[in-house]
């Protein structure tokens, strides 16, 4: 069963959000480091949530805003680019 | 693609192998019984919460295994994680449903990400297998030492057939030096005192822990109620409860189970499933209410209206393989 019309109605879904967008591309077209990036992301949006900080809804209605995943220290400034596996494993090769 | 066997005797309604989610309807209602399992009536939000159920078991079986092969913790979520994801990339839902609002791909990646970082040194260990193998996702069934009462003279075996119990159980634990059956659930409800309560009495949790232990022949403590809640604005949160069964609380579920199936298999035999109108409004409300609440010739317009009917074989069979195998 639908939730009611009227509630529908009242609360549009939230626009996509950046992570939503990097989750509906291709997984051919998807590198290892885009899924560190999604780790990353949602890593990131817990830590600022525990923090109280503003929601996912409320950064993906300002277009632009982008998340530093540096100043949340989850990326380490020397962090080495990942080289997608061209062998076509699966597992990541480090 | 093959088809998956019936849980029904032959030519008839009277169902012979269970598993916890159609002996949770009999008991509850005949009537919801009778729409769900013989109809095959389902709300449009049931295979959102069924999808996302079935994705976030799986990415944590993947995530178990790699463990249990010794991946570092990053490498086994990053591959798990590129699993999930090439299933889930392409998942639509209405997110103006309160269902698709919480559960959808973006929040399912989520979850798991969160969970598992949650649970990066969970205190539970998976119990290994004599193969060597995580108890991780581990189909099980057996039979009862009695069957319907149906005899059909011209359907060979139908009177030797036993009941059967059926399932799936998400993963088998050391915890604190004593043996569990762990359940994963996620809720977009409070998990709170109230939530863990719901578990004890609860016929899934006995089916589970009486399979545990005679899948493992090994003492089973209980069931660990492994929740997650699945939020918007605030971090996903987790919170676990614990649903003890002792050898007698077993023995008392397994005798009264010959009489819950004694009038399951009445009921298919009159082909008429009564309505229990004392359960319409619990946990939340039944789905059915409005059906039900409709005069009776105006039901099934009702029903073909606000549900869709699910094909048995792949939604709520005992026999259906979640793995994807035969």
């Amino acid at each position: 069963m639908t939730d009611s019309l009227l509630d529908a109605l009242a609360k549009p879904p939230p626009p996509p959000s950046e992570l939503d967008e990097l989750i509906s591309r291709d997984p051919l077209e998807l590198s290892a480091q885009d899924i560190d990036k999604i780790i990353a992301f949602q890593r990131a949006a817990r830590a600022r949530r525990e923090a109280g900080g503003k929601t996912k809804k409320e950064y993906a209605s300002q277009p632009g805003q982008s998340l530093d995943l540096a100043k949340l220290g989850l990326v380490k400034a020397d962090t080495k680019a990942i080289t997608p596996p061209s062998d076509g494993s699966f597992r990541r090769r480090l | 693609m093959t088809e998956t066997q019936s849980p029904f005797l032959p030519g008839t309604k009277i169902q012979y192998a269970w598993s916890s989610i159609g002996l949770e309807l009999i008991k509850t209602c005949a009537r919801k019984y009778q729409y769900t399992i013989i109809d095959g009536w389902a709300t449009r939000n049931d295979s959102i919460h069924l999808r996302f159920g079935l994705e976030y078991h799986q990415a944590l079986q993947d995530y178990a295994i790699s463990r249990a092969k010794d991946i570092p913790h990053e490498d086994a979520i990053h591959d798990t994680i590129r699993a999930l994801h090439s299933r889930v990339y392409a998942w639509e839902v209405d997110r103006t449903s309160r269902a698709g609002k919480y559960k959808n791909r973006e929040s399912i990646v989520g979850l798991v990400i969160d969970y598992l970082d949650h649970f990066a040194d969970d205190p539970a260990s998976t119990f290994i297998l004599d193969t060597g193998e995580p108890a991780v996702e581990l189909s099980f069934r057996f039979e009862l030492d009695w069957g319907p009462q149906y005899v059909d003279q011209f359907v060979p075996g139908t009177a030797q057939q036993p009941y059967l119990l059926c399932g799936h159980l998400d993963r088998v634990v050391n915890y604190l030096d004593d043996l569990y059956v762990m359940d994963r659930k996620t809720s977009i409800s409070t998990i709170g005192s109230y939530y863990m309560d719901q578990w004890t009495p609860s016929n899934q949790m006995s089916l589970y822990s009486l399979a545990g232990k005679i899948m493992l022949n090994s003492p089973i403590k209980g069931v660990i109620i492994d929740a997650a809640q699945v939020l918007l604005d605030k971090p996903n949160a987790f919170a676990r409860g614990f649903a003890y069964r002792s050898e007698t609380q077993l023995t008392e579920w397994l005798d009264d189970l010959r009489y819950w199936l004694a009038q399951a298999e009445t009921y298919a035999t009159n082909n008429y499933w009564p309505q229990n109108d004392t359960a319409c409004t619990k946990y939340g409300g039944c789905v059915f209410k409005e059906v039900c609440s409709a005069a009776p010739q105006v039901r099934d317009s009702y029903l073909a209206a606000q549900f869709d009917k699910t094909d048995l074989n792949q939604a709520w069979n005992p026999f259906y393989d979640r793995s994807g195998g035969a």
